[in-house]
């Protein structure tokens, strides 16, 4: 980012001014949050407002066995999740992007369709369906039912990458002798990274942001994902600012860490839909 | 290698037929070039040929065999396309051995195979390069090693120069000519270009709305043209018509008047085929027959609109008063003409063509070209 | 050489290819898991819904037929009238922020030229976009702490103490506070769509508004509005079905109180269901929430395609 810091100098604007106004607001939160979460009881009361020295690092010490598990729950979901949306993004937008066949566009349609129908109306009823699924109490109550949600807005973007594909790769491959699994598996998967690409991060931020659906399926508090997780937290440490908030800045690194190495990609895959 | 046949071929997009009656015959080793307009069906029918459209009836017979069910993969044939379909993100020797992979074949078989196109093709520095690294001329050098590594009975081409600055196309239609010498294969090319045609085709296929106009040599859809279509098709700047009647009739010449051009009547050495006196028909004259002032017996006046000097040549374009019609010359050296001054030009009765209302031309007798004679002969023999 | 009679006049004499015989299926093939993934989880509790709506079903016993009496009761309950107007104030309230805020920091952007530039100031909002929605929800349960949050402690440092409220603790601010969740609102998909679609916008037709001696305002009204229709309505849509939805503010922070001041329709649907125990009831809420999602899209889309310029 310092190329960028760089040019910013460069180019010092009224805008900027403004801008730098709208990221502070945005910003100062989650500083506070994390400078917060590294100070002792004192220290808070001492200087509320910011970062404090030296920092307290056992805070962090202290939530961590808790906090881990949350992780690797959500981590569990959340992979389990991307997997299936993936595949199945691949394979329905695929074929509605690249091949004909007959009611084509009333499938696509029936997929579509999904996008207006809300959450909650199937809150309860897919809830009874996967109790008697017998997938309560196993990751597929929350792997399943997330994917058949995030597979919709998946396809949709996928079909719209294969249509923008050039269609003579898939004939070249064509003449060439590929048969339709050799064209998905050589041509297709590996044309198709950069939507794929689009498609899981919009999958990671719904997994691992859902809070209802593990709320009213997983029964049991070791198995709860950050989500869900982090409303534990608030409950046990009451009024230790510092551990609570060791707690929530710990839970958000790890897709943070994901999103900052990718979202330049990101920011260009959504401005491409 | 092989010939291609193609008969009574129909498609249809939904009601629409985008192929009508398609009959052509491709000699083993033919370079052949299907040339046309845009929208004229042409990369439809390398489609078809390709077997990535199906037809709705006819025959499509490669070496031989009738290939209406085969896939396209089976059925012997490379194809170049346009956009060349590099996979962009495996290597060029990757990209080159795509099918053979496909195909399950011996990694010895590969990698000979492989090395061998790139030597052929001067591409041995580059083997382990992506796609975006290369320039275009070598872009386009790839994919042909990917079409020759399976040793295709019939290349199809369809539009590869087109992507191409223009001083690249030159260089790379010759590379196509050498390509096509040494590996004296049945070539089939797709263009709009009639440059490329000519240069590049032994074997011309005109095609306009869907139809073929005229199979030929290049030398024969230029001097003795099917119909109006391919008169006006080929050749550049363009041919002119002009409006005309029929006089008379002997049996190697037609006698028409031609309002604004002298002599009142001029006999046109060409096989009258059912013309009559009183006919209505048009002369079509190429730019580069008319002379400025020169001394052969049929003689236009025209009123100056422009002249375009280009260098090593200048256009000359004007109004045929009588007839309300445009006449373009294309003359050897910078004329002196002011805009609205009158301006006569000649040329040979042998070098007027002559079609009918319906637009069809008359089989012209003293094609004056020493290089077409001989053409013809060989043609012939 | 021809194997096929040719019948001019009639039918196709080609036979279909053997290639083409086989990747007939392969379509199907390749979309049965989705299809059975999307009707297994999507269409069966969908239909469900719907039916069960009409029933007095507990997710136990054997469920009955009741007609439209879930309807009847609902609309006869306080609590649910009191969601409903309260999800019109809060998502309204929400929408025009959320579209107004993103929009104003969506040109600030645009209006700089340097694409690096930029692409910091895209990066620098977006990255709290993957902070879990819950630990936002905790931040400003903080926030909005009456003891030691950050608005009460900031009114105190500014020497307005007396302004200080217990935001969540009493009805006549609590619906408000909700809605100002994640103040300046930057940070969303929305922001990045109106980036897009601004950049989006040819260059030259900007450089067109500038030329003919338009000012910035005047390009912004005339020119840049009417031009990202579809991404404004877009993501109203999307704001608006997000709106319907919220339960997450009532589960973590308030849990619809206090009284009913921010009782809201899906949270309610989630008590009358898990709480109460009463499912028939719960789908006619979903079955209500659907219905007002649908006539809000199809609003917006006649918003959308009303004397539209830019599709046929």
């Amino acid at each position: 980012m310092s190329t960028e810091f760089r040019a910013l100098k460069r180019y010092a604007v009224p805008q900027q001014f403004a801008l730098l106004i709208l990221a502070a607001l945005t910003w100062y939160p989650f500083l506070f949050l994390l400078a917060t979460s590294v100070k002792s009881p004192n220290q808070f009361f001492e200087n509320y407002w910011w970062f404090t020295f030296p920092f307290d690092w056992p805070n962090y010490a202290q939530v961590w066995p808790k906090v881990s598990v949350a992780i690797l729950n959500s981590a569990q979901y959340s992979l389990g999740t991307l997997v299936i949306v993936l595949i199945l993004s691949l394979l329905g937008g695929y074929t509605f992007g690249r091949m004909k066949f007959p009611c084509k566009n009333a499938a696509f349609l029936c997929v579509v369709a999904l996008l207006m129908i809300p959450g909650v109306l199937t809150l309860v009823p897919l809830f009874v369906e996967v109790k008697a699924l017998k997938l309560l109490g196993t990751p597929w109550a929350l792997i399943l039912p997330f994917a058949g949600f995030e597979i919709v807005i998946g396809i949709y973007i996928m079909r719209l990458f294969f249509e923008r594909l050039p269609g003579e790769l898939f004939q070249a491959a064509r003449i060439e002798g590929a048969n339709e699994v050799q064209l998905l598996l050589f041509v297709a998967l590996p044309l198709a990274l950069p939507g794929l690409g689009t498609v899981a991060i919009l999958d990671l931020l719904f997994t691992w942001n859902e809070l209802l659906w593990p709320l009213i399926t997983v029964g049991d508090a070791t198995k709860m994902p950050v989500a869900v997780a982090a409303l534990g937290f608030k409950g046990e440490h009451q009024v230790d600012y510092g551990a609570l908030f060791a707690a929530y800045v710990s839970v958000s690194i790890p897709l943070m860490v994901i999103f900052v190495a990718v979202v330049r990609k990101f920011i260009k895959g959504i401005e491409g839909i | 290698m092989a010939t291609v046949s193609l008969q009574n071929i129909d498609k249809f997009y939904g009601r629409v037929q985008v192929l009508q009656d398609i009959n052509v015959e491709i000699d083993d080793g033919d370079f052949a070039v299907i040339l046309g307009p845009s929208g004229c069906g042409k990369s439809t029918l390398l489609r078809v040929i390709a077997g990535l459209e199906e037809h709705q009836r006819g025959d499509i017979s490669i070496g031989g065999a009738v290939m209406n069910a085969t896939p396209a993969a089976e059925r012997g044939v490379g194809m170049l396309f346009q956009s060349y379909a590099l996979f962009p993100h495996l290597s060029v020797s990757k990209n080159i051995s795509f099918g053979m992979r496909m195909r399950g074949e011996s990694k010895a078989v590969i990698k000979e195979r492989v090395a061998n196109a790139a030597r052929i093709l001067k591409l041995e520095p580059y083997l382990d390069r992506l796609p975006k690294n290369l320039s275009g001329g070598q872009r386009q050098r790839v994919a042909i090693g990917r079409s020759i590594v399976r040793e295709p009975k019939v290349f199809l081409f369809d539009e590869p120069l087109s992507n191409l600055d223009a001083e690249l196309r030159v260089e790379m239609r010759l590379e196509l000519a050498k390509l096509h010498d040494s590996l004296a294969a049945t070539m089939i090319y797709v263009t709009h270009d009639q440059i490329e045609a000519m240069t590049l085709g032994t074997k011309i296929i005109v095609m306009h709305l869907g139809k073929v106009q005229q199979v030929g040599t290049p030398l024969e859809v230029y001097y003795q043209p099917a119909n109006r279509f391919v008169a006006g098709f080929i050749g550049s700047p363009r041919m002119q018509f002009l409006h005309g009647t029929v006089q008379g009739v002997t049996a190697e010449s037609v006698r028409v008047s031609v309002p604004g051009v002298a002599p009142g009547i001029i006999e046109v050495p060409c096989e009258p085929d059912g013309l009559k006196a009183g006919d209505q028909i048009e002369i079509g004259i190429r730019p580069e027959d008319l002379h400025y002032r020169g001394s052969e017996e049929v003689r236009i006046t025209g009123l100056t609109t422009v002249v375009e000097y280009m260098g090593h040549a200048s256009y000359w374009y004007g109004h045929i008063a009588q007839q309300d019609r445009e006449l373009v010359a294309h003359l050897h050296r910078a004329l002196r003409v002011d805009r609205g001054s009158e301006a006569t030009f000649t040329l040979n009765r042998a070098d007027l063509y002559l079609f009918d209302t319906e637009g069809r031309a008359r089989r012209r007798l003293q094609v004056d070209n020493e290089n077409l004679q001989t053409q013809l002969a060989a043609a012939i023999a | 050489m021809t194997s096929i009679a040719i019948d001019r006049a009639g039918v196709s004499s080609v036979p279909q290819s053997r290639l083409r015989i086989m990747s007939r299926w392969v379509p199907f093939l390749f979309l049965l898991p989705v299809a059975a993934e999307l009707i297994i989880f999507r269409y069966i509790p969908t239909f469900s819904a719907f039916y069960h709506s009409l029933t007095n079903w507990d997710g136990r016993k054997k469920d009955a037929f009741i007609g439209f009496k879930n309807f009847t009761d609902l609309f006869n309950d306080n609590v649910f009238r009191d969601a409903f107007v309260n999800m019109a104030k809060y998502t309204s309230l929400r929408t025009i922020a959320v579209l107004l805020f993103a929009f104003i920091a969506a040109e600030l952007i645009f209006s700089i030229r340097n694409e690096r530039v930029r692409m910091f100031w895209k990066i620098a909002f977006v990255i709290p976009l993957v902070v879990p929605r819950s630990v936002i929800y905790l931040m400003w349960a903080f926030i909005y702490d009456p003891q030691v949050g950050l608005i009460n402690e900031a009114l105190n440092l500014i020497g307005l103490g007396a302004w200080q409220q217990p935001w969540l603790g009493q009805s006549s601010t609590a619906l408000g506070a909700l809605a100002f969740i994640g103040f300046p609102f930057v940070s969303s998909l929305a922001f990045l769509i109106f980036v897009a679609s601004l950049e989006g916008l040819p260059r030259d037709i900007i450089e067109t508004a500038q030329l003919e001696g338009c000012s910035i305002w005047k390009r912004i009204w005339n020119v840049d509005l009417p031009m990202l229709r579809g991404g404004i309505v877009f993501v109203a849509v999307l704001l608006i079905l997000e709106g319907l939805q919220t339960t997450e503010p009532q589960l973590i922070l308030t849990r619809g109180g206090p009284g009913t001041s921010t009782e809201l329709p899906a949270y309610y649907l989630y008590r009358t269901a898990f709480d109460y125990g009463k499912f028939g009831q719960a789908c006619a809420v979903g079955v209500v929430m659907l219905g007002v999602g649908l006539i809000f899209t199809v609003i917006s889309m006649w918003l959308r395609y009303r004397s539209a310029y830019d599709v046929d």
